[in-house]
């Protein structure tokens, strides 16, 4: 299970996010506020002060083995938090899925190939993100929680989208999603376990998926022209800030999932993802901004990591339309339901 | 005035760095760039105008597919019927465009058409051997091109080289009975020389030299050529809802 501070461990220590002292401080204390509802006293950071004491780890250390913040501290809860003893019951009245816990989540460590020396490196600029990259965190079937260990907050109607999709699953009658039937999907692509690789042009960035035949377009050039017509893919237009990649999208032409468990988005999501490599360039990390006031009430984020891979440098062939069944006859899509009641 | 004529070389020789310089990313490719096929069509012959050297095997099952085709029957075809993969070389004459993106190690096609990629492994054998990863956690799909049992695939495995400024590839490892065009199916025996240059800054060639001893009485040569389109984003494409409104999802052959 990742702990509040695993997270904070994995993200920072990884060289993600590196904000500034202050922020990462002020972000702690929202979320100690938020999530565990505990009181924040005078010991908040005070404008251009350092963190206060109790804090938490600053950016790429780890916490020391079994730190608790002092009591009223208002720092986050040590790994300790939750050992032994399991995560505060979900009380959103969505079923967990049938045969794995609800709070399943992958191994908190960063896994990387294990490659030789000889192995080809990835490109050396910082920008450059060409090649081909695969999970290396914990794959995660339902989402969740946010990058700071905070339960969604789904809007009714969120709720409702998630809570029929699990009920439908644990029926025994899962629904389709867009993926199953070979339709693009970005968000839910980076959530599968298979490989991806990324092409760049001076105008045009695609990531190009192994499964389900998702590409990702990208487009860096103001030129090419605002969204027109909703696509299926969405509409998305990407600049950098510094060496990070950071790419809107939007004008979807159907509701998506946000992950295999049907996570929910609205045709008028909006998403933001902030792409970076690792200092050592082996890694790539993409924190997705959701933003969809249909389906949640506040906008949230989430991160995963991915790991150079040239182990899997070609990429499998997976021919996905011929899983799909003939409109009318006895298969659907996968053998799945289709979702008549799909949101909009 | 010397000062201006200075002045002025300089500018002119700044702004030629200028345009060197956007265009050097990518100077030393060749097959780089968005390309369109010059003359649409939905079946392949020999280049130098003779029959297709057809097996009676391979006849009887062209024929077969010809006679469906002129009935309006394509369920011989899951391209046509469902929007699958039309593989290679099929996908080398598709209806719409396409991206080459050449890489170090990878040769990578973005296709229009429903999105659909093909990847030319470049790399040597060492390259490969060392990219293997020491803890047996390879990509499983990576087995489907070091083993000779695993069942093959609709693009094909291709490996390339460069000869000169030709891009030559060796493609097999095929599915057993797939279309080849529009009418033709091949067997998993199938190899392709694939052979891709630029015939001139804004022209494309591809040959394939083809053999399939199930099909083909002896190998014949393929040709294929393209015509450079500005590097625009692609639409997005999806066959199946194509196909829903009513379109056929690949040119009928007939």
């Amino acid at each position: 299970m990742l702990t509040f501070t695993a997270i904070q461990a994995r993200a920072h220590g990884a060289g993600y996010l590196r904000p500034p002292i202050l922020f990462v401080a002020a972000l702690l204390l929202l979320v100690t506020t938020f999530a565990f509802g505990q009181a924040i006293g005078p010991a908040g950071a005070p404008p251009g002060a350092g963190p206060p004491p109790g804090a938490g780890p600053p950016p790429g250390a780890g916490p020391p083995p079994g730190a608790r913040p002092p009591p009223g501290a208002g720092g986050p809860p040590g790994p300790g938090a939750f050992a032994g003893a399991p995560p505060p019951a979900f009380d959103d009245g969505i079923p967990p899925p049938v045969g794995r816990p609800d709070n399943f989540e992958g191994p908190a460590l960063v896994v990387r190939p294990k490659l030789s020396d000889k192995a080809p490196q990835p490109p050396a600029g910082p920008r450059n993100f060409e090649g081909v990259w695969y999970h290396s965190g914990g794959m995660t079937a339902r989402i969740m929680r946010d990058i700071f260990g905070a339960r969604l907050a789904y809007t009714e109607e969120g709720r409702r989208t998630l809570k029929r999709r699990r009920d439908m699953e644990n029926a025994g009658t899962p629904l389709t999603n867009p993926s199953s039937r070979c339709y693009p999907a970005v968000t839910w692509s980076l959530e599968i376990n298979a490989p991806f690789q990324i092409v760049q042009t001076d105008d045009l960035i695609y990531f190009v998926f192994q499964e389900f035949h998702s590409v990702w377009q990208i487009h860096m050039n103001p030129r090419n022209g605002a969204a027109g017509e909703r696509t299926f893919g969405g509409y998305s237009v990407g600049h950098w800030d510094g060496n990070t990649l950071v790419v809107d999208t939007a004008n979807f032409k159907e509701a998506a999932w946000l992950d295999t468990a049907g996570t929910p988005a609205s045709r008028d999501l909006r998403l933001t993802h902030r792409i970076r490599k690792l200092e050592d360039g082996k890694g790539l990390e993409v924190l997705t901004i959701v933003n969809d006031p249909k389906m949640y009430a506040t906008p949230w984020s989430f991160a995963r990591d991915f790991a150079w891979a040239p182990n899997s440098w070609m990429l499998g062939e997976y021919d996905c339309e011929v899983q799909v069944g003939d409109a009318g006859g006895g298969a659907t899509n996968y053998g799945l339901t289709e979702d008549l009641q799909a949101p909009q | 005035m010397n000062a201006n004529r200075h002045n002025r070389i300089w500018a002119v020789l700044a702004t030629a760095g200028l345009l060197l310089g956007a265009a050097s990313s990518r100077a030393n490719s060749i097959l780089e760039g968005t390309w369109l096929l010059t003359r649409p069509q939905t079946l392949l012959a020999p280049a130098d105008g003779s029959p297709v050297p057809f097996t009676e095997a391979g006849r009887k099952i062209y024929e077969q597919n010809r006679k469906s085709a002129q009935g309006g029957n394509f369920a011989f075809d899951q391209t046509m019927q469902r929007c699958a993969s039309p593989g290679i070389p099929r996908l080398m004459f598709s209806p719409k465009r396409f991206k080459v993106f050449e890489r170090p190690g990878k040769v990578f096609f973005v296709f229009e058409w429903n999105h659909l990629f093909r990847q030319i492994d470049m790399r040597d054998d060492a390259t490969i051997e060392n990219s293997k990863a020491l803890d047996g956690t390879d990509n499983f799909a990576f087995d489907l091109y070091g083993l000779e049992d695993t069942v093959g695939a609709q693009v094909g495995h291709a490996r390339g080289r460069w000869e000169g400024r030709v891009l030559v590839a060796e493609t097999d490892h095929f599915v057993d009975l797939k279309m080849f065009d529009g009418l033709i199916q091949t067997s998993d025996q199938l190899k392709l020389t694939e052979r891709i240059r630029l015939k001139d800054a804004n022209t494309l060639e591809y040959r394939a030299t083809i053999a399939d001893p199930a099909t083909f009485t002896k190998p014949w040569d393929a040709v294929l050529t393209y015509k450079r389109q500005p590097d625009a984003p692609l639409a997005e494409d999806l066959c199946l809802e194509r196909k829903r409104n009513g379109e056929s999802p690949w040119p009928k052959p007939l």
